[in-house]
């Protein structure tokens, strides 16, 4: 999944960029508001984390723009505002979510995945696709109580199809929510993961769970 | 409104009074005056008394609708003479000799309600007689006239009524206006009122509207709108003021438990738990400043210099030093320090004080002034006063900045970026100043230089 966080403190957004990385999600980190309303003008973010007290534009401001514009990725504030009219004056804004720091960093990542959940209009975190269970809370994919060693490209390419069950999703989607904005992707390196993860999947009796619509894309229907 | 009905009330009582009066005296006045013209038809001759009265002439005495009466006793007389219209009955009369006319109320023998006047005279002696009055004897008379007197009590109710109706209908009428006059005199008050009546905490930023025709109260409505635009200015003050500090706060709070966090997550990473350990105590450092700078304001507030603390100090010197101090970080952002004045200048002061005045006026001026700038430092001593001038180049403040600069927590970033300080600086400046008796201020000069001045230090003429 793909993730902009916008934040100024070094430390936070350092702490947070890396801590998402590494939970799976791909993560653009910018810290000033002009920044993060060019990022989120430009791509199609799974989801967006933005403080309120930017340098260069505010948060609420870059929230307000990112609606007008069209944007409709969800939207977690975190601020040290924690006043209940900064808050409702954020999710009138247009915001999804609102925490107040400091906060602890698994609430922060199960709050992304609930968002992410019902943006796809998915409530359960565990998906059943066929004979495999996926458990998108702990980013883990089993089979019968065998849980497949998959690595996190292919668990979060696994998710995407799986959030995004029946509809075909294109080769350049899939780039674009896998990978930050500073990583060259190719669309060979998108097949190559997509082939081990076919692989993995007909290990376990499942060869025919992604299907391919040549021209289009991939889909799990 | 009980005011005016009292003094109606006395109005209608004295009327009252005035009428009956005048009427009842008119009533005797004319029951005196029959009387007086019956007591003239008592003549004495040489031979005797003779009372010529002619029914005739005065037919109002016999019987009849509105009939009068008299009685006449004469001294020598078996029996009183009196008028037809008494028939059997009697008229009382006084037993004692009166010497004026004496009236009395009664009751008349057709039933009705009467009054009565008695006079006691002698007859008069016949003119054409020529009588020698020292040579006749006369015998006393008494006469009592009366009539019916209840059409004047029915005048006298009938105008009571009157005036009982008059005064009832002023005070009703004088009610209705007075409330009338009341309500209208009040409505802009009202209207005030119930333009006060909307207001609560979150609509500090309305104001009064005058009420049409309501020019006098002009004066009440700016005060309290006045006081509207304070409240609203202290709230948003307040306001920020929590923002700010929650935010100055909570993001090294943030930082650290995001840090540990993430850093025990991914613990198996030294490297990383290593780099994040630097952080942790980068962001517990900037807390504890933070901390021991409003620990510090705190004290400052709360306190004022103690006068028996007070000692004489050369504040020339005491800058140099200060200015030592802070020799590294201007280095650093190659800063040069300027004094122009005496080279010797002493003031009375608490020391401590002083100190710390001086090291964060001087450390503010370090951290603000743009790199590779002058910071110049001016004393002047005029009479009994030092005052002290520290201006340094501007950089990016505006005129609209300095009513703010000495707030706690301002910041010329609204964002309030990772500048390495939390805007406590010129608060501090002024507690300590304030501590010390200082008057401070900030100015931008033509030449493009924020100047921080500090008066009201007391000059020692000596120093040891």
């Amino acid at each position: 999944m793909r993730l902009l966080l916008v934040e100024d403190s070094t430390r936070l957004r350092k702490s947070l960029d890396e801590g998402l990385r590494r939970s799976g999600f791909a993560v653009d980190s910018v810290a000033d508001g002009k920044t993060g309303l060019a990022y989120g003008l430009n791509a199609d973010y799974d989801i967006m984390v933005l403080d309120l007290m930017l340098p260069e534009m505010d948060g609420l401001t870059v929230l307000q723009h990112l609606r007008e514009a069209g944007r409709n990725f969800p939207v977690l504030i975190l601020s040290a505002r924690d006043q209940v009219s900064d808050r409702v004056r954020g999710l009138e804004l247009g915001a999804d979510d609102y925490l107040v720091k400091p906060f602890a960093f698994d609430e922060l990542h199960a709050r992304l995945q609930a968002l992410i959940r019902r943006r796809y209009e998915q409530r359960n975190p565990v998906l059943l696709l066929g004979t495999i269970t996926l458990n998108t809370a702990l980013h883990s994919v089993s089979c019968a109580a065998l849980e497949l060693a998959l690595t996190p490209n292919e668990t979060a390419l696994f998710e995407l199809l799986a959030l995004r069950r029946g509809r075909v999703v294109p080769l350049s989607s899939l780039a674009d929510h896998l990978y930050a904005a500073d990583v060259a992707v190719t669309p060979n390196a998108i097949e190559a993961h997509i082939s081990a993860l076919r692989r993995k999947l007909r290990a376990v009796g499942e060869p025919d769970l992604i299907k391919t619509r040549r021209g289009f894309g991939y889909c799990i229907e | 409104m009980v005011t005016v009905s009292v003094l109606l009330l006395v109005f209608a009582l004295g009327i009252d009074a005035l009428f009956v009066h005048h009427l009842r005296s008119e009533f005797d006045r004319a029951l005196l005056a029959k009387a007086e013209s019956l007591s003239t038809l008592l003549e004495q001759d040489e031979v005797g008394v003779d009372f010529d009265f002619t029914a005739e002439m005065m037919p109002e005495f016999t019987a009849g609708p509105a009939a009068e009466y008299f009685e006449l006793w004469l001294e020598g007389w078996p029996r009183s003479q009196r008028a037809a219209a008494l028939g059997t009955h009697q008229l009382p009369r006084f037993a004692d000799r009166v010497a004026n006319p004496r009236y009395r109320n009664l009751m008349l023998p057709d039933g009705h309600a009467g009054r009565a006047v008695q006079l006691d005279f002698l007859a008069r002696l016949d003119p054409k007689e020529h009588l020698d009055p020292e040579r006749i004897k006369r015998p006393l008379a008494s006469l009592v006239t009366a009539r019916d007197r209840s059409q004047l009590e029915r005048l006298v109710s009938g105008l009571r009524a009157g005036l009982a109706l008059l005064v009832l209908t002023s005070i009703a009428v004088a009610a209705t206006l007075v409330r009338r006059t009341v309500r209208h005199g009040l409505q802009p008050l009202d209207d005030i009122r119930a333009q006060l009546a909307t207001l609560h905490a979150r609509m500090l930023h309305t104001r009064l509207a005058q009420p049409d025709n309501a020019a006098e109260l002009a004066p009440l409505i700016e005060q309290f709108n006045v006081l509207l635009a304070d409240l609203e200015d202290a709230f948003r003050r307040e306001q920020t003021f929590s923002a700010v500090a929650a935010h100055e706060l909570r993001t090294p709070l943030a930082e650290i438990r995001s840090l540990a966090e993430v850093g025990a997550r991914f613990a198996d990473d030294r490297a990383l738990a290593s780099e994040y350990f630097s952080d942790i105590v980068a962001a517990v450092t900037q807390l504890e400043i933070l901390a021991r700078n409003l620990l510090a304001l705190g004290r400052a507030e709360n306190g004022l210099a103690s006068t028996r603390d007070l000692d004489d100090i050369d504040v020339v010197a005491t800058l140099e030093q200060t200015w030592r101090a802070e020799a590294g970080r201007a280095s650093e952002r190659q800063l040069s320090y300027h004094y122009q004045g005496a080279p010797r200048v002493g003031i009375r002061a608490e020391r401590n004080g002083l100190d710390l005045l001086l090291r964060n006026v001087i450390g503010n001026a370090v951290a603000y002034s743009p790199v590779g700038s002058d910071i110049v430092v001016t004393c002047s001593v005029s009479g009994a006063g030092v005052a002290l001038a520290v201006s340094n180049p501007r950089g990016d403040l505006e005129a609209s900045d300095l009513p703010h600069v000495f707030d706690r927590f301002w910041r010329k970033d609204a964002a309030r970026g990772e500048a390495g300080h939390a805007g406590l600086g010129l608060a501090l400046v002024r507690a300590y100043a304030t501590r010390l008796g200082v008057q401070s201020s900030a100015t931008l000069d033509a030449q493009g230089q924020f100047v921080l001045r500090l008066e009201g230090f007391t000059s020692v003429a000596t120093l040891v």
